[in-house]
């Protein structure tokens, strides 16, 4: 069974790296700031979202902690490792160089 | 990738996969609240917020399937799964189980310790610096070298950094009056420990300065278990000296335990320069010889000297040499290189054929025991075709009941390979603890380790595939829809087929075995009441050399008179005597020429050899050897009187046919003029070399008018032979406190040697027979087991129509009647055929004795029924109204 895909796969890992650089957060509060920050382009499904989220636990990028969120209540927070650092720094360098390649392109023809 | 956090990770998802799941559950719950929340925040009224965020969030239960397979969780969950299914599937039918990894355990057991041996005696290499640069040299056939070849080669040669030279012997050590021990060693170039870069335990050891003159250094290197056993492991050793062939020593240093020599099959516990040679072995000035090939050589090779360009140099050289000395060394001998440690080709050559056939042997064991459970497996899978029909139909894939079912493969195979290795530590243990019956210390301990167990697991995994496979294949292909339907799944008849053969061939091969192995047994059996000449029981023996330094001729006569006359007055000992060395054993029994006396000397291909022993009055007593007429050698015989001999009964008969040979003369040189001997004593004929010689001539001359170094002291006596031989030590140490003794202790432990062959012989055949009558039987198991399996339909209508168990049995089981018919019968007809060959280790049995092959068709018999008990009960259980129901 494929599953509904809405961006691609090493894509949404960059967003997720990127988004929690900043501040641990949980995974409602990162597919909500995604679809923020994209103004309501880029909409992350909870069914990407999820194993996503534990891939790169399992890649050991991020860590996930159970803490006290607002109003008392307990959510899981993910943030970045050392090795997640690393991992986002070497994947924007090969967004950036992807990206502008392609606007060399488009801009040429 | 940081593997202790992905570990942990991987852990805790498959050891608290609850935890994790309520933890996810935990997690969406939460993001569901969240969402709502948000929902209402927006404007939407709690029902509508909650239906959106429900939309939105759609089958939570497949991504969670998701998370749990980005944890990795899922391939080893699936395969505890199928660990635990298979385990219920073999827990259900424990015959086929138990059947199948006893099975595996032997074929894995016999070639793990088959690998084991080879891995360890040829594999292995010295613990030396760089062992793979040392070679050994082989001068033709043989690696023994005159010590003036080896300087020249030393000298010459222009492809090793060096060369050493060692002679293996033995040697009589004394550490104190009374304590003396004959003990194996090498007497080694100076250039012997630098060259092989090993260090000492405790002090030094010698170098070329210290083999710089002849008998210049007295000086002494012990092997770690000699510095145990002798010297309670002394840490101020170093410096005390001790008699080496009476000649005093200085020990210098220890070697590491590691460390026994440069040959691994044979234990060294000393090591003397070789300039010392004429001090350790007075008279015998081989370094000077170029005769006297006693001596073995190793090199090490330069860096970047190739083997090739190495025996090209020596060849060389070898062919100057033989231009030298033409009436020494022949022009057409090569020189050939050979991993050090097994005394070059001498003991390499034979050991690799050795282990290429037994590993031939025992890997054709696990490929048939292979072939067998595939046999077994598919009986299985017809059985449960029914079983994979239905899960096919539920949408198993069939990729995941192949992984199912190598998954019991592969729990039977590490099953098996689990006590398979139990088995071969087992066996090495065995080997280990076991002292060959010579006085040279074999080293025979074999230790598996880190590759043996590697080994053992490859051979697993191979297995699984061998025999696991092709029925996981056959069993998948079962047809969906008759299987539902209850239908069989064909009801084809198999015709012969290749696994008939190989059934009945390990029918005949296991009754093969069982028949030799039988027949060494009781031939062993027989060999201990066999006369051999002597009586073994209640008499014990010891032996020493008189050194030549200090026993002139009349100084040994006049020791032995002595030791003679204290022992038979000892309390308990009831007659005592000397021999020269005792019949049937090992460097005993010189043949000399013999002849009557009043007849011209015969051509000399008429010629007859006799054993020749050197006797003291009382030897016949104590020996317990019967003299059938005339007396035994005295006193009176004496140098320069008449000369005498006792004869035994093969002799006489021989030399003068029925006649009365008392007083007769026979000759015992070719010399017309040298005096002859007159018999006076005929004695029964006995065994002097093995066991199942024919009676040979032996002729036993008094020691009084012969003389000998080599002494064997025997005596009869009804004390236990500890008791028997600590006074007989205690006496001869009170004669002379330097002496050495060896073979010590009963004559029946020294029927050890002679019966070494066959006791091997039978040891081997019994292992190898039990193991082909295992592997018959779980053959015969696989073939009823599938005929059972595949006629369950076509026997519950015969049984439905009123068939008795015995026609059912009859039926379905009369192929394999012939087949084990065929089998007994090709496996005793060859048997007799090959008799002849086993006569060479059989003692008082005939090779065709009836009794012995009866017994093993009857075991054989037995083994068949055995392994068809489970399958025939199961066809006269079939139900006949269940199986025309399912059918």
């Amino acid at each position: 069974m494929g599953k509904p895909t809405d961006l691609v796969q090493g894509t949404l890992d960059l967003l997720i790296l990127k988004t929690i650089s900043l501040e641990p957060m949980n995974g409602w509060a990162i597919a909500k700031r995604i679809v923020q920050v994209s103004k309501d382009v880029l909409q992350v499904q909870q069914g990407s979202l999820y194993p996503a989220l534990h891939r790169l636990e399992h890649q050991g990028w991020i860590k996930a902690e159970w803490k006290d969120s607002e109003n008392n209540r307990r959510a899981k927070f993910y943030s970045l490792t050392a090795a997640g650092r690393k991992q986002l720094k070497s994947e924007l360098d090969q967004w950036r160089r992807l990206s502008s390649a392609i606007g060399l392109v488009i801009e040429a023809l | 990738m940081r593997w202790p956090a992905r570990l942990q990770m991987l852990l805790r998802s498959v050891f608290l996969r609850r935890q994790a799941d309520a933890d996810l559950d935990d997690e969406m719950r939460d993001h569901l609240q969240r969402e709502i929340e948000s929902n209402i925040q927006a404007g939407m009224s709690p029902e509508e917020g909650k239906l959106a965020a429900q939309r939105l969030t759609g089958s939570v239960s497949l991504y969670k399937e998701e998370c749990r397979d980005a944890r990795g969780v899922r391939l080893i969950e699936n395969f505890v799964r199928d660990l635990r299914y298979a385990m219920r599937m073999l827990r259900r039918t424990p015959f086929f189980t138990a059947i199948a990894i006893a099975t595996l355990a032997l074929g894995i057991g016999a070639n793990t310790t088959v690998f084991t041996f080879i891995e360890n005696i040829l594999l292995r290499s010295l613990p030396v610096h760089n062992p793979e640069q040392l070679v050994e040299l082989n001068w033709g056939d043989t690696m023994n070298i005159s010590y003036p070849n080896y300087a020249d080669l030393r000298d010459r040669n222009t492809v090793f950094s060096n060369l050493i030279a060692y002679r293996f012997n033995s040697a009589n050590i004394s550490i104190h009056a009374r304590d003396n021990a004959r003990v194996w060693g090498y007497e080694a170039t100076g250039n012997y420990f630098e060259t092989l870069g090993v260090r000492p335990l405790l002090g030094r050891f010698f170098t070329p300065a210290d083999d710089d003159k002849p008998g210049g250094h007295p000086v002494l290197v012990i092997s770690d278990r000699l510095w145990r056993s002798r010297f309670n492991a002394d840490p101020n050793v170093a410096g005390k000296t001790v008699k080496i062939n009476s000649y005093p020593f200085t020990i210098i240093g220890v070697a590491a335990p590691s460390f026994t020599g440069t040959e691994l099959v044979v234990a060294a516990d000393y090591w003397v320069p070789m300039s010392m040679e004429l001090q350790l072995e007075p008279g015998n000035d081989w370094v000077h010889s170029r005769f006297s090939q006693n001596i073995w050589t190793m090199g090490r090779l330069k860096p970047g000297a190739s083997r090739a360009q190495a025996e090209a140099d020596l060849n060389q050289i070898g062919g100057q040499l033989a231009r030298a000395y033409p009436n020494v060394l022949d022009r057409n001998r090569p020189f050939h290189l050979s991993r050090p440690g097994l005394i070059g080709q001498d003991l390499r050559g034979p050991i690799t054929s050795f282990g290429v056939v037994l590993m031939g042997i025992a890997g054709a064991a696990l490929l048939l025991a292979c072939i067998n459970l595939a046999g077994m497996l598919l009986a299985r899978a017809s059985d449960r075709h029914r079983e994979i029909g239905i899960r096919l139909a539920l949408g198993a894939s069939r990729l995941q009941l192949i992984r199912q079912l190598m998954t019991e493969s592969l729990l039977l195979a590490v099953s098996g390979g689990v006590l398979g290795l139990a088995i071969a530590f087992g066996a090495c243990r065995l080997f280990s603890s076991w002292h060959l019956a010579f006085d040279i210390p074999f080293t025979t301990a074999l230790h598996p380790d880190g590759l043996v167990l590697g080994f053992t697991a490859a051979i697993a995994l191979l297995t699984t595939i061998l025999f696991g496979l092709a029925p996981a294949l056959q069993a998948i292909r079962a047809d969906v829809i008759p299987s539902l339907k209850n239908e069989p799944a064909s009801n084809r008849l198999r015709r012969v087929g290749v696994r008939d053969f190989l059934v009945a061939g390990q029918i005949a091969l296991s009754v093969i075995l069982v028949i030799c192995s039988v027949l060494v047994m009781r031939s062993l059996q027989h060999a201990l009441t066999l006369n051999v000449g002597f009586k073994p029981e209640g008499a014990v023996s010891l032996s020493f050399d008189m050194p030549a330094q200090q026993y002139t001729k009349d100084g040994g006569r006049s020791l032995d008179a002595r030791l003679l006359a204290e022992a038979s007055t000892l309390s308990g000992i009831q007659s005592a005597g000397i021999i020269n060395s005792m019949p049937l054993n090992l460097g005993g029994g010189e043949t000399e020429f013999i002849s009557r006396a009043d007849r011209p000397v015969p051509k000399p291909s008429e010629r007859h050899v006799a054993f020749s022993y050197n006797i003291s009055p009382g030897y016949l007593r104590a020996a317990g050897t019967t003299l059938l007429a005339g007396r035994d050698v005295n006193d009176h015989d004496r140098e320069g009187g008449r000369l005498v001999a006792v004869v035994n009964d093969a002799l006489t008969h021989l030399l003068f046919g029925a006649g009365n040979a008392l007083g007769k003369h026979v000759r015992m040189s070719t010399n017309p003029a040298d005096p002859s001997v007159e018999i006076v004593g005929i004695v029964e004929t006995g065994k002097y070399q093995s066991l199942s010689e024919n009676p040979r001539p032996a002729i036993f001359l008094p020691i009084a008018q012969t003389g000998t170094r080599m002494t064997t002291l025997v005596a009869r006596t009804p004390l236990s032979p500890g008791e028997a031989t600590k006074r007989l030590r205690k006496t001869l140490l009170d004669l002379d406190p330097e002496l050495t003794l060896f073979n010590v202790g009963s004559l029946k432990d020294q029927l050890a040697l002679p019966l070494f062959p066959a006791r091997a012989a039978a040891i081997v055949l019994g292992v190898f027979g039990v193991l082909a009558m295992v592997l018959a039987a779980t053959g015969l198991f696989a073939l009823m087991a599938y005929a059972v399996a595949r006629r369950t339909h076509e026997i519950g209508i015969r049984m439905a129509l009123g068939a008795q168990p015995v026609q059912v049995l009859s039926s379905v089981f009369r192929r394999t009647f012939l087949l084990c018919a065929a089998g007994i019968s090709i496996g005793t007809i060859v048997t007799l055929a090959a008799a002849r060959l086993l006569s060479a280790v059989l003692y008082g049995v005939s090779p065709r004795d009836p009794a012995t092959y009866i017994l093993a068709i009857l075991l054989m018999i037995a083994v068949a029924i055995l392994a068809s008990w489970n399958p025939a009960t199961r066809a006269i259980h079939i139900d006949p109204a269940r199986t025309l129901r399912e059918q």
